[in-house]
C-alpha cells in the first residue's frame, strides 16, 4: 500500500510538471506548481507513516511547506494580475523578449 | 642593505600608480616624471643588491607569509633573476623617459603611466618569484594592463589586435595553469624549492606532461614558432614605447622562466635527450622563420618584431643545450636582445614622431640628417647578429658552444646537424640588419626628409645609451657572466 | 726579455684609442684631426718596430705572451675561464710591422687622397679603428680575443667601402664599381662584403666549436702544448674543414672570393689598405697560426687523412689562384684588376701553406707563404696608392678612359712598373723571390698538378699586368682626360707609394739574404716540429729559369697589344672567342650563381612564405578557431528560447540531474 501511494504522487508530480511545461497562460502554470506542491507536501507525509504511529518531523515539515506553498501561489498571482494590468493578456508570449 | 628591498620592488610602482591614479588629472604630463623617478628609484634598490649579491652567497631571499594554503609570498635575487630584474628596470626606465617625449600628443597620459607601472611591477613580480601560484598572479598582472594599452594607445586596428594578443597569451596563461595544477596534485606545494625535492623522486612519465604543458605556456609567450603568430600584430600596433618593452623585456621572461621552473623543479625532464632534441629543432626552426619573415616586411615594426621571434628562438637554443654555457649564454641574448632591441623600437618611434612614417619604403637616405641615430641602428643590429664588440656576440658565442657540446656529450648526429643549421641560419640576422640599415639610411636623400634632425634629448639619450651599454658590456663582460654562472651551476 | 711585450697591447691600444678621440679632435678643428689621427697611427708603427728587435736577438724563447683573465663562467666544462692576451712571435711580430708600417703611409697618402671629401671624421675613426682591429687580430694569443679582431675588421671594411653612402648617380664613375647589371652602388657593396666573409665566419665558428669541445680551449699556446690531441680524429678534419670557412671568407678565396672585387667601390686608400695589404691576409695569418698546430696533429696520428685538411688547403689556394688570374685578363676596370690580383696572390700563399703541410720540408712552403705575404703588401699597396693618383688625375674608374698617361704622370709610371714587375715576378725584384719560394715548395713536395697551375698562374699573372700599364699609360690619351689637367700627384701621395716601390726593390735586391733570414727566424718551428730545410741550389736555379719564362710568355702578347700598339687592343678581346671572354668578364658566372641562388630567392621566398604561410595558414587557423568559438556559441545560444515554458522545463530537469549526482555519485550508491 505504501508503494501505491508512492506511486500515486509520481503520477500527480508527472501530470503537474506536463501542466507547468505545455501550458500557455500564466495562471495555469501556476495551478500547476500548485499541484506540484500538494504531490510533494503528500510525500512528505507518506514517508513519515511508521509502524503505529507517525513521524512527527515528517508531518512537520508538510505543515510548513502548505505554508510556504501559500505564499508563493500569492506572489506567482500578484505578479501576473500585474502583468494583466500591463498587457491585457495572461500568455506567456506577453513578456517574452529573447526570440529565437 | 635595504629592508623589505625585493618587496619594495615590486610595491612602490603600484603605490605610484595608485598616487598617479588619483593626481592624474591635476599633474597632466608630469605624471610621466613621477614614473620615471619611481623606476629610478626601484633600479637604484636593485642595483645596490645586485652589488651586493657577491658578499651572501649569490642569493637574497624574502619570504612573507601569505595564505597557508598557497604558501608563502617568496622573492627570491639571485644571479639569474637579478640581471634580468635589472633589465627589465633599466628598459623601462628608459622608455619611461622617452614616453614623455613620445605621448606628448596623446590623451590620458595619466592612464597610460598607472598602467605602464602596473605593467612594469607584473614583469618584475614574475621574475623574482618562486612560488609558482605568486608567479601565475604576476603573469596575468603583466597581461592586463598591456592589453589596454595596446587597445588604447595603439595604432591600426587595435582593439582587434590587443583582443587577439590577450586571448592568444591567456590561453597560454591557461594552459600553464593546468601544469601548475598538475605540479600541485602530484607534490602537494606550489612552490618551486619544494616541488624540486618532491619531484626528484617521481618517474619521467609523470613530469613530462606537466612540464610540457607550463612550457606550452611560456612557449607562447616567447612566440616559438607555431604559437608566434599573436607577436607581429601586437608588436606592431602597438604604441612604441610599449612595443619597446613587449618586446625584449616580457616575451623574453617566457625564457627566464623556462630556464627557472625547467630547470629547478624538473631536472630529470630538462637533461632529457630526446627532450633537447625537440626544443632544439623547435628552436632552429623559429631562429630560421623569424629571420627569413623579416626580410617580406615593409613596415619597420612588424620587420623588428619578426626579429624578435628569431632572437627568441636564439634563447631558447641555448636553454635547450643543457649546458651551464649555453644558459648562460641565453641569459646574455636576453640583455643583448633587450638593449638592441629596445633601442631600435625607440628610433622606429622616432621615425614615426618625427617622420610620421613606418615604411621602409619611404624612408631613404637619412644618415647625413640623422648621425646618431644611424649609428645607433646600426650598432643594435650588429649586436642581434652577434657581432663582436657588442654583448650578443657572447651570448651567441655561449649558446652555439654549449649546443655544440651538448651534441657530443652524449653524441647524437641529428643533434649535430641541426645545431650547425642553427649556426648558419644566423647569417640572416645580419642579411635583414644591415640591408635595413641601407634601405633606410644610405642611397639618395629623400626630398621631404630636408629637415630631418636628429630627434630630441628625451627620445634620444634612452636610444644612445642602450647602444652604449650594449658596447661596454660586450668588451667587459665579466661582471655579467660571472653573477650568471655562479647561480647556473648550481641548477646543475 | 719580457720587457717590451708591453707593446704589444699597446700596439693596438693606441689606434683605439685614437679612433674613439677623433670626434673630438674633429670638434677642435680639422687640421687637428687629421694630424691627431696619423699620430696615433704612428704610435702603433713605433710599438711594432719595438717588438720587432726581438727578431734580431737571437735565441728567443718563442712564443712569448701574455695574458690576464677576461671573464670566467664558472663550473662550465669548456670555456671555464677565458683570456684576453698578447701572443709575440716571428709570424706574428712580422704581421703586425707589415700592417703598421703600411697603414702609416697610407694614412699618410690619404692626407692628400681624400682632401676636401665630406665626412672625413668618419673615414679617420674607422682607419683608425681598422689599424687597432687588425693588430688586435695579429697579437692575440686566443681565438676569441681574436675574433673581436677579425669582426671588428670586418665591420671597419663594411663602413669603409660604403663609405659614399650616398650612392650618387652623377659620381658613377667614381665611386660605384662595376657596369652593366653587375653595376653596384658602394652601400651595395659594403653590404655585399659583410654578409659573405659573416657567413664564412659563423663557418669558422662550427669549426671552433668543435674543437672547443674536446679540447676545451681555445687559447693558440695551450692547443699548440698538447690541448688539440684532445680532439679525436674523425672530428678534426671536419671541423677543420668548416674552420677554413672563415679564412676563405675574409681572404676571398673560392668560393666566397665574390666581394672582394665589388670591394673596390670604397676609396682607393681603403682598398689598399684593407684589401690588399691586411685585412685579406688576416685568413692567411690565421692558417699559418693554426699551421704548426695541425702539422703536429698530423705527425702525432698515424692516419692519413688529416693530410685531406692540407690538399684542402692547398687545392683551394691554387683554384683560386688560377680562376682569380683569369678573371683579371679581362677586366676594364683599373682597380678590379688589382682586386683580382689580390685574390690571386693570396691563393698563392694559402696553397704554399696547404703544401707545406704535406711534405717533410714545411719550411720552405710556410716561409714562401710568409715572405710573399710581406712582399705582395708592399707591392700591391704600391700598387693601389699609385693607381689612386691615376683615378683621381682621371676622374674614372674605367681603363678605357685613361691612356698615354706616361708622359704626364713619370713618377707614378715608374713606381707602378716597378711594382708591376715584382707582381709578375721579374728576376731581382721581392716577388720573383717569394714566388719562387713557393714554386719550389710546391715542386719538392712532389705536387705536380699544383705546381703546373701555379705555373700557368704565372703566365696570366704576367699578361693582365702588363695589360694593365699598357693600357694606363701607354697608346694615345683617351677623350676624358682633357678635361682634366693631367699632373703628376703631390709629394705627399707619390711619397708613400715610392717608399713601398723602395722597399720592395731593396727586398729583392738582397731577396737571397732575407729569404735565409726568414728562414732563420723560423728555426724554432722546425725544431719543434722536426722539419728540415735542404737548400738544393740547381732546383732552385731551375725553377727560376722556369718563371721567368713564364713571365716572358705572358708578357709578349701584353706587349703587342697593349704597349707598343701594335695591333689593336680591341682585337685582343676578339683574340678570345667571344664566348670565353664573356665568361670570364662575367667572372665565371659565380657572382650570378650566386645572386639567383641566395639572394633572390631568399626575398622570393620570404615574400611567398609570407603572404601565403604566415597570412594564410597561420594566421588563418587563428581566425578560424575564433570563428569555431562563434559557430558553437551561436548553435548552443539555441538552448534559450525565450519561452517560459522552455525554461521551466530546464529549470526541472537541471534540479531533477542535481538530485541524481547528490544522490548517487556524492553521497555513493548504497
Amino acid at each position: 500500500m505504501y508503494t501505491i501511494l508512492l506511486f500515486f504522487i509520481f503520477l500527480i508530480a508527472c501530470l503537474s510538471i506536463y501542466c507547468i511545461v505545455t501550458k500557455r497562460n500564466m495562471i495555469k502554470t501556476v495551478l500547476g506548481v500548485e499541484i506540484l506542491t500538494a504531490s510533494i507536501n503528500l510525500n512528505f507525509i507518506i514517508v513519515g507513516v511508521r509502524d503505529g504511529y507517525v513521524d512527527a518531523l515528517a508531518q512537520t515539515f508538510a505543515i510548513i511547506s502548505i505554508a510556504i506553498g501559500a505564499c508563493i501561489a500569492a506572489l506567482a498571482l500578484a505578479l501576473i494580475v500585474n502583468v494583466y494590468r500591463h498587457y491585457g493578456k495572461v500568455d506567456w508570449d506577453v513578456v517574452r523578449r529573447l526570440k529565437w | 642593505m635595504i629592508a623589505f628591498s625585493l618587496l619594495q620592488i615590486i610595491i612602490v610602482p603600484i603605490f605610484m600608480a595608485i598616487v598617479i591614479m588619483l593626481f592624474g588629472k591635476i599633474l597632466g604630463q608630469k605624471c610621466g616624471w613621477l614614473s620615471f623617478a619611481s623606476l629610478l628609484y626601484v633600479t637604484c634598490i636593485i642595483l645596490d643588491e645586485i652589488v651586493n649579491l657577491p658578499s651572501i652567497g649569490y642569493s637574497l631571499l624574502e619570504s612573507y607569509s601569505w595564505a597557508p594554503l598557497v604558501g608563502n609570498f617568496t622573492l627570491l635575487l639571485d644571479g639569474v633573476s637579478g640581471i634580468i630584474a635589472l633589465t627589465i628596470t633599466l628598459l623601462s626606465l628608459a622608455i619611461s623617459l622617452y614616453s614623455i617625449k613620445y605621448m606628448e600628443h596623446e590623451e590620458s597620459f595619466d592612464l597610460y603611466n598607472v598602467l605602464y607601472l602596473l605593467y612594469y611591477s607584473g614583469m618584475v613580480g614574475t621574475v623574482l618569484s618562486t612560488n609558482l601560484a605568486i608567479f601565475f598572479l604576476f603573469f596575468e598582472l603583466m597581461l592586463i594592463p598591456s592589453w589596454i594599452l595596446i587597445g588604447v594607445w595603439g595604432t591600426g586596428e587595435r582593439e582587434k589586435v590587443a583582443l587577439k594578443y590577450f586571448l592568444f597569451t591567456e590561453a597560454g596563461a591557461v594552459i600553464m595553469l593546468a601544469g601548475i595544477g598538475g605540479a600541485y596534485m602530484i607534490t602537494g606545494s606550489f612552490d618551486l624549492f619544494v616541488i624540486a625535492e618532491r619531484a626528484a623522486f617521481m618517474s619521467k612519465n609523470i613530469l613530462y606532461p606537466i612540464a610540457v604543458l607550463i612550457l606550452i605556456g611560456f612557449f607562447v609567450k616567447m612566440a616559438i614558432f607555431p604559437l608566434h603568430n599573436w607577436l607581429p600584430d601586437a608588436h606592431a600596433e602597438a604604441p612604441t614605447p610599449i612595443s619597446a618593452l613587449l618586446s625584449p623585456a616580457m616575451i623574453g621572461i617566457g625564457g627566464y622562466a623556462a630556464i627557472r621552473i625547467l630547470y629547478t623543479s624538473f631536472p630529470t625532464v630538462a637533461f632529457d635527450n630526446n627532450f633537447t632534441f625537440i626544443l632544439t629543432l623547435l628552436s632552429v626552426i623559429t631562429m630560421a622563420y623569424g629571420g627569413i619573415m623579416a626580410f617580406a616586411q615593409d613596415d619597420i615594426k612588424r620587420l623588428l618584431a619578426y626579429s624578435s621571434i628569431s632572437q627568441m628562438g636564439y634563447m631558447l637554443f641555448g636553454i635547450a643545450s643543457a649546458s651551464i654555457i649555453g644558459l648562460t649564454g641565453s641569459l646574455i641574448i636576453y640583455v643583448s636582445h633587450g638593449l638592441s632591441k629596445a633601442a631600435l623600437f625607440m628610433i622606429s618611434g622616432v621615425f614615426m614622431h618625427n617622420l610620421k612614417t613606418r615604411k621602409i619604403s619611404e624612408l631613404g637616405g637619412l644618415a647625413p640628417k640623422m648621425p646618431l641615430t644611424a649609428i645607433s641602428t646600426l650598432v643594435s643590429f650588429l649586436g642581434l647578429a652577434g657581432v663582436p664588440p657588442l654583448v650578443g656576440f657572447w651570448g651567441e658565442f655561449f649558446i652555439f658552444s654549449g649546443a655544440m657540446y651538448r651534441s657530443f656529450n652524449p653524441i647524437d648526429y641529428l643533434k649535430l646537424v641541426t645545431v650547425i643549421v642553427g649556426i648558419l641560419v644566423s647569417i640572416l640576422t645580419a642579411g635583414y640588419g644591415l640591408w635595413t640599415v641601407r634601405r633606410i639610411f644610405y642611397g639618395e636623400p629623400n626630398e621631404k626628409y630636408r629637415d630631418v634632425r636628429d630627434p630630441e634629448w628625451e627620445m634620444l639619450i634612452p636610444i644612445v645609451a642602450m647602444t652604449v651599454l650594449a658596447i661596454i658590456l660586450g668588451i667587459y663582460p665579466a661582471p655579467l657572466t660571472s653573477i650568471l654562472s655562479h647561480i647556473i651551476k648550481n641548477l646543475f | 726579455m719580457e720587457e717590451l711585450l708591453i707593446f704589444g697591447w699597446l700596439a693596438w691600444i693606441f689606434p683605439l684609442l685614437g679612433a674613439l678621440l677623433t670626434p673630438l679632435l674633429a670638434k677642435v678643428g680639422d687640421r687637428v684631426r687629421d694630424y691627431g689621427a696619423i699620430f696615433f697611427s704612428f704610435l702603433s708603427v713605433v710599438s711594432t718596430v719595438a717588438l720587432a728587435s726581438y727578431l734580431f736577438k737571437g735565441h728567443v724563447d718563442w712564443p712569448l705572451h701574455d695574458s690576464f683573465v677576461w671573464l670566467s663562467v664558472e663550473g662550465s666544462p669548456i670555456l671555464n675561464k677565458i683570456n684576453a692576451g698578447i701572443l709575440v712571435d716571428p709570424l706574428s711580430i712580422i704581421m703586425s710591422n707589415v700592417v703598421s708600417i703600411i697603414a702609416f703611409l697610407i694614412m699618410v697618402y690619404s692626407l692628400g687622397y681624400m682632401k676636401g671629401e665630406e665626412g672625413l671624421t668618419r673615414y679617420w675613426f674607422f682607419m683608425n679603428l681598422f689599424i687597432g682591429n687588425m693588430l688586435l687580430l695579429v697579437l692575440s694569443d686566443n681565438l676569441i680575443q681574436m675574433l673581436f679582431g677579425w669582426e671588428g675588421v670586418g665591420l671597419c671594411s663594411y663602413a669603409l667601402i660604403g663609405f659614399y653612402y650616398k650612392d650618387s648617380r652623377e659620381g658613377w664613375k667614381r665611386y660605384w664599381v662595376g657596369e652593366g647589371d653587375e653595376a653596384y652602388p658602394p652601400s651595395h657593396a659594403g653590404l655585399k662584403a659583410f654578409i659573405m666573409t659573416r657567413f664564412g665566419d659563423l663557418l669558422l665558428f662550427v669549426g671552433a666549436f668543435i674543437i672547443l669541445t674536446f679540447a676545451g680551449t681555445l687559447n693558440f699556446v695551450e692547443l699548440q702544448n698538447g690541448a688539440i690531441s684532445r680532439v679525436p680524429v674523425w672530428a678534426l678534419l671536419p671541423a677543420i674543414i668548416f674552420f677554413f670557412g672563415g679564412p676563405i671568407g675574409k681572404s676571398a678565396q673560392l668560393p666566397l672570393m665574390e666581394w672582394l672585387p665589388d670591394a673596390m667601390a670604397g676609396p682607393t686608400t681603403v682598398s689598399a689598405l684593407i684589401h690588399a695589404a691586411t685585412m685579406v691576409k688576416a685568413g692567411v695569418y690565421l692558417v699559418a697560426r693554426m699551421f704548426p698546430i695541425l702539422y703536429a696533429t698530423k705527425l702525432a696520428s698515424d692516419s692519413s687523412t688529416l693530410l685531406l685538411m692540407f690538399y684542402f688547403i692547398a687545392w683551394v689556394g691554387g683554384l683560386t689562384s688560377f680562376v682569380a688570374g683569369t678573371q683579371a685578363m679581362v677586366s676594364r676596370e683599373l682597380k678590379k684588376v688589382l682586386a683580382y690580383s689580390t685574390v690571386s696572390q693570396i691563393g698563392y700563399m694559402m696553397m704554399a701553406l696547404g703544401i707545406a703541410g704535406l711534405s717533410v720540408e714545411f719550411i720552405t712552403g710556410y716561409v714562401g707563404s710568409i715572405f710573399h705575404l710581406m712582399s705582395h703588401a708592399l707591392f700591391k699597396a704600391a700598387l693601389f696608392l699609385a693607381a689612386g693618383s691615376v683615378i683621381h688625375a682621371t676622374g674614372s674608374r674605367f681603363m678605357y678612359d685613361m691612356g698615354g698617361l706616361k708622359k704626364y704622370m713619370p713618377i707614378t709610371f715608374w713606381c707602378m712598373a716597378l711594382a708591376s714587375c715584382s707582381l709578375a715576378g721579374v728576376p731581382i725584384l721581392s716577388g720573383f723571390w717569394s714566388k719562387d719560394m713557393i714554386l719550389e715548395a710546391s715542386l719538392s713536395s712532389g705536387e705536380y698538378m699544383l705546381f703546373l697551375l701555379a705555373l700557368s698562374t704565372v703566365i696570366v699573372t704576367s699578361f693582365y699586368t702588363f695589360r694593365m700599364i699598357g693600357l694606363v699609360f701607354y697608346g694615345e690619351s683617351a677623350g676624358e682626360s682633357h678635361e682634366h689637367h693631367l699632373h703628376e700627384a703631390p709629394a705627399i701621395m707619390w711619397a708613400p707609394y715610392a717608399i713601398l716601390v723602395a722597399g720592395t726593390v731593396v727586398l729583392g735586391v738582397g731577396g737571397y739574404f732575407v729569404r735565409d733570414w726568414l728562414i732563420g727566424s723560423f728555426e724554432y718551428l722546425m725544431i719543434s716540429l722536426h722539419g728540415e730545410y735542404i737548400s738544393n741550389i740547381a732546383e732552385e736555379s731551375f725553377i727560376a729559369f722556369l718563371s721567368t719564362m713564364c713571365v716572358a710568355i705572358g708578357f709578349v702578347p701584353a706587349y703587342i697589344f697593349y704597349i707598343k700598339r701594335l695591333k689593336s687592343p680591341d682585337l685582343s678581346s676578339k683574340l678570345f672567342s667571344s664566348k670565353l671572354w664573356t665568361f670570364l668578364a662575367k667572372r665565371w658566372y659565380i657572382n650570378k650563381i650566386y645572386y639567383n641562388l641566395f639572394v633572390y630567392p631568399t626575398i622570393a621566398i620570404s615574400g611567398w612564405l609570407y603572404e601565403n604561410f604566415e597570412s594564410k595558414v597561420v594566421d588563418g587557423l587563428n581566425y578560424y578557431i575564433a570563428s569555431l568559438a562563434k559557430q558553437f556559441s551561436s548553435k548552443i545560444r539555441r538552448i534559450q528560447t525565450g519561452d517560459f515554458n522552455d525554461n521551466l522545463t530546464l529549470f526541472l530537469l537541471g534540479i531533477f540531474v542535481a538530485v541524481i549526482i547528490l544522490r548517487f555519485i556524492i553521497l555513493g550508491v548504497s
